[in-house]
């Protein structure tokens, strides 16, 4: 399913309209996918998770655990793919390790997707919640209510309100494009 | 032909338990038609309390999650009467803050890190005053241990696992002496943990690696070791009989699960041998209070037949003033005095007075090392058996 992409790329993985942005210094893996093919089945979105999480993880301290989290979050980015994305363009994948600064090392995953204007309005909607000042409080009112105003597409809100992950989620209505980008801290101690 | 589901759900009567294992991810409500009905099957049975156990699932995606949030809401708002306990496993990472949030929004819900109080004894273990028990008695017992490890099969060039392996100390000493392929090192106490790790790095050693995990629910892959060694740690769980379910489960046939533990009311010494026996016989009772059985040793061979090993082995380290080095002897005793004295006493409730008899049990022993004529043994079983090939 993914064309693996030479790491001296100067931009990020993708051609022509599907070019996202960001720089391919410290990537670990890149991946490239025809959204029709991805979409065909929803189990992709466990198995790319799951073998990207395996692959990523197997040489950092701690894998089980880093495993695990990126396994889980990179799954739900996946699935929001799933169900909201453009009808043509390729899906890109890529994760990296940036430099450890001040805060601890991490891993930074950036998922590129072809998004239509019902798919653009998706992930408008998910950046809307999470970065509302009352975000916790609206979260909370969607578990109250067994998440019946925001099915599926609220996954990304729990992925950055209820875990110690970094989202970041960026709309390109000119390009049909939508960008998810995840910073999961690797410190061991974290939990 | 229906797929087979990659979760399972059961409902456990007898312990007003739904347990959850596997690795759940639905893409909507049809694949979660057991879960559904063991809710119904549970609520119609049980009163008081009703646990959600969800240690052992490894995966649950926001759909799954939802339904499952959906399912807890109904029985907190429609079954006041009723409490809704759901157990997590802190090694999980995801898990706790997913259903902690759960269990804030109404108030007949909780949700339980299990590990965090998962054997009676762990308040006292996982504690730094213990780090210098590990570390002298992994100094004391090796050069015995060595030949043992030899004799119980151990060969350079294996994929070995030491589950609860403590302050690293003999991940370390095996990996140097035996050569193996690789050494994976398995403990839930953070603190041993960094600190294994820190002595790693200062000694640059490759092919040695910690993991944070659980015993009982082991993240590693089956049939994946020649060696699984456990020390000094079943006589510390109440429920000894999960731990050697996972041992077995991860080594490979044909290879050896390797255990040891100690017969404490064996250990003796003389002069003084009264005084001495009376501490070993309190520091048994003391760690009976918290679930712990010092008295483990022999008893190991049978849980390891039980869980299906063959060529089940077992000797006795008795180690003693004569045949190892008496001031690493007297350290092992001096820190578990300090322990005693310490968070030992305050968590088993000991009087002053039990206290002070049991040190100045521990003080003749230290004497009966140094004394000239003196004898001071403490016994240590080792159990070893074969995982038959499948
Ligand atoms: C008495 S110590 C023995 C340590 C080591 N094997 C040694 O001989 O030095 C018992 C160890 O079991 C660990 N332990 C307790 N519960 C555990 C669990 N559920 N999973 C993994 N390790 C656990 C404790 O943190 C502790 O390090």
């Amino acid at each position: 399913m993914g064309i693996p992409v030479p790491s001296d790329h100067a931009f990020c993985i993708g051609e022509n309209g599907d070019r996202d942005d960001g720089s391919v210094d410290n990537a670990i893996f890149a991946a490239r996918f025809a959204i029709g093919g991805f979409a065909s089945s929803f189990r992709h979105c466990e198995q790319v998770a799951n073998y990207v999480a395996q692959f990523v993880t197997s040489n950092l301290p701690d894998p089980d655990r880093l495993n695990s989290m990126l396994s889980m979050g990179l799954n739900e980015i996946l699935e929001m793919a799933y169900r909201y994305h453009g009808a043509d363009g390729a899906l890109n994948l890529l994760v990296k390790q940036p430099q450890s600064g001040e805060e601890g090392s991490s891993l930074q995953v950036v998922v590129g997707i072809p998004a239509d204007s019902a798919a653009l309005a998706a992930y408008d909607w998910c950046r809307e919640q999470i970065g509302h000042a009352q975000a916790h409080n609206h979260y909370s009112n969607l578990v109250r209510e067994g998440f019946e105003s925001g099915p599926y597409k609220a996954c990304l809100v729990e992925l950055a309100l209820i875990y110690r992950v970094h989202l970041a989620i960026k709309t390109e209505p000119s390009r049909g494009r939508a960008t998810v980008t995840m910073v999961i801290n690797t410190n061991q101690n974290e939990q | 032909m229906t797929e087979k589901l990659p979760y399972s759900v059961k409902f456990h009567p007898s312990d007003h338990a739904i347990v959850f294992a596997g690795s759940l991810r639905p893409s909507g409500k049809e694949e979660l038609d057991p879960i559904y009905s063991c809710f119904s099957e549970a609520l119609g049975e049980v009163s008081g309390v009703l646990y959600l156990n969800l240690k052992r699932l490894r995966q649950l995606n926001h759909t799954g999650f939802a339904h499952i949030a959906g399912l807890v809401r109904n029985v907190a708002t429609a079954r006041s009467d009723l409490k809704l306990k759901l157990i997590v496993s802190s090694v999980i990472p995801w898990a706790p803050p997913r259903f902690e949030h759960l269990a804030e929004l109404w108030p007949n819900v909780t949700a339980e890190k299990y590990d965090r109080a998962f054997y009676p004894g762990q308040r006292v273990i996982d504690q730094d005053d213990f780090i210098p028990v590990l570390k002298s008695q992994n100094q004391l017992l090796w050069s015995h241990e060595k030949e043992y490890l030899r004799i119980h099969g151990l060969q350079s060039g294996m994929r070995v696992a030491d589950v609860c392996c403590g302050t690293g100390e003999f991940a370390i000493l095996l990996r140097k002496a035996f050569d193996p392929e690789s050494v994976v090192a398995v403990d839930h106490s953070r603190r041993f943990l960094e600190y294994a790790t820190n002595v790693v790095d200062e000694f640059q050693l490759d092919r040695v690696e910690y993991r944070f995990g659980d015993a009982t629910h082991l993240l590693l892959l089956d049939d994946s070791f020649d060696f699984v060694t456990c020390r000094l740690s079943l006589e510390v769980f109440d429920r000894p009989e999960q731990i050697v379910r996972e041992l077995f489960r991860i080594c490979k046939p044909g290879g050896r699960v390797y255990v040891t533990n100690e017969l404490m009311s064996h250990a003796l010494g003389y002069p003084h041998e009264e005084s001495i026996e009376a501490a070993c016989h309190g520091l048994v009772g003391m760690f009976q209070q918290l679930g712990m059985d010092l008295d483990f040793g022999p008893k190991a061979a049978v849980y390891l037949k039980d869980e299906g090993l063959d060529d089940v082995r077992i000797d006795v380290i008795e180690i003693n003033n004569t045949n190892s080095d008496v001031e690493e002897f007297v350290q092992v005793i001096e820190s578990w005095i300090d322990v005693i004295s310490g968070e030992l006493a305050a968590a088993t409730n000991q009087s002053a007075q039990a206290v002070e008899k049991m040190r100045s049990g521990f003080e003749d022993f230290i004497g009966a090392m140094r004394h000239r004529r003196g004898f001071a043994g403490w016994p240590i079983y080792i159990a070893s058996g074969r995982k038959p090939d499948s």
